[in-house]
């Protein structure tokens, strides 16, 4: 499998969702890769956040009144992390590369995800773990495509001592 | 508070004050440094690395380590080195919004499939209805 580039990394939504974006966050802020996003990506974050957070208050709670509070706590919360992530991503203008032919998607909608990717530059790196129209280990209009676990391996096999930099960064004790 | 002086200023009057070394202008090396010194005080933005490391609760070889990663903004000043106040809370900010996120919890990864094609959707319509 080809290597990863890691001053041209995007990273999809998804990743930013997942449980490890700590240790996306705190590596690109660390000078291991360089991250980038999309104001289309920034926006995806937002709402996909929020309909989360709605969805398990809606689970949790069993007054409207409950869920409505909840959901205006969490309002700035996910302002924060929007914000959090601007520091540390590098935004791209993913029109630049609106222009690139991505018919072959299975879902249109996926496009402004590939051509922030192309934005970033050529060769570059998408890690998403979004397997249905990103394959990954293949490489697509020289963006290789990686998902988030395997991406991470690579990025701690390059830099042996990432993993008790990003502890020390996120100021967790180290186990074992 | 005093106004915080550009990151960009202090490195230019850092590298001022090499170069006025360098060329053994000492009486302008000195003020220079004098000059740095004053405006590198945290009143105006600028910690030790003492400060900076008990800020952030790491050691000062990791303060200049992220120094030199890019991760905070600092210069050294004379024999000691200054950061950015400013760049100690952006770290601070980010892990802090990070351990909220955890606090609050992570969508499944099924969980972010099915949101993610449902908001990309909307996103995909919204878009084309305003190209179209």
């Amino acid at each position: 499998m080809a290597e990863p580039t890691f001053d041209r990394v995007t990273l999809d939504t998804g990743v930013l969702l997942g449980a490890r974006n700590r240790e996306f966050l705190a590596a690109a802020d660390l000078g291991y890769y360089r991250g980038h996003w999309s104001v289309w990506m920034a926006a995806e974050f937002a709402r996909v956040r929020t309909e989360w957070i709605a969805m398990r208050a809606s689970r949790e709670l069993a007054s409207r009144a409950d869920v409505k509070a909840r959901l205006e706590r969490s309002r700035d919360n996910v302002n924060g992390e929007v914000a959090a992530l601007a520091r540390v991503l590098t935004l791209v203008d993913y029109n630049s590369a609106a222009d690139a032919d991505l018919d072959r998607l299975r879902d249109g909608d996926d496009r402004p995800i590939m051509w922030t990717a192309i934005a970033v530059g050529v060769p570059g790196t998408l890690v998403t773990d979004n397997r249905r129209d990103f394959p990954p280990g293949e490489v697509r209009d020289g963006i290789l495509i990686l998902g988030s676990v395997v991406f991470l391996d690579a990025l701690y096999r390059a830099f042996p001592d990432a993993p008790a930099a990003i502890d020390t960064y996120l100021g967790r004790e180290r186990s074992g | 508070m005093a106004m915080a002086v550009q990151p960009s200023t202090v490195y230019r009057l850092a590298e001022l004050e090499r170069e006025m070394a360098a060329a053994r202008r000492t009486a302008e090396a000195e003020a220079i440094r004098e000059a740095l010194a004053a405006l590198t005080r945290p009143a105006r933005g600028w910690l030790s690395t003492g400060q900076a490391a008990e800020r952030l609760g790491v050691s000062v070889p990791t303060v200049k380590d992220w120094v030199r990663r890019g991760t905070l903004e600092g210069h050294p000043v004379g024999s000691r080195w200054r950061v950015s106040s400013a760049s100690v809370d952006k770290v601070l900010d980010v892990r802090g919004l990070l351990a909220g996120m955890e606090d609050e919890g992570y969508p499944t990864e099924e969980e972010i499939q099915a949101l993610t094609l449902r908001v990309r959707r909307q996103m995909g319509s919204e878009r084309a209805h305003r190209v179209g």
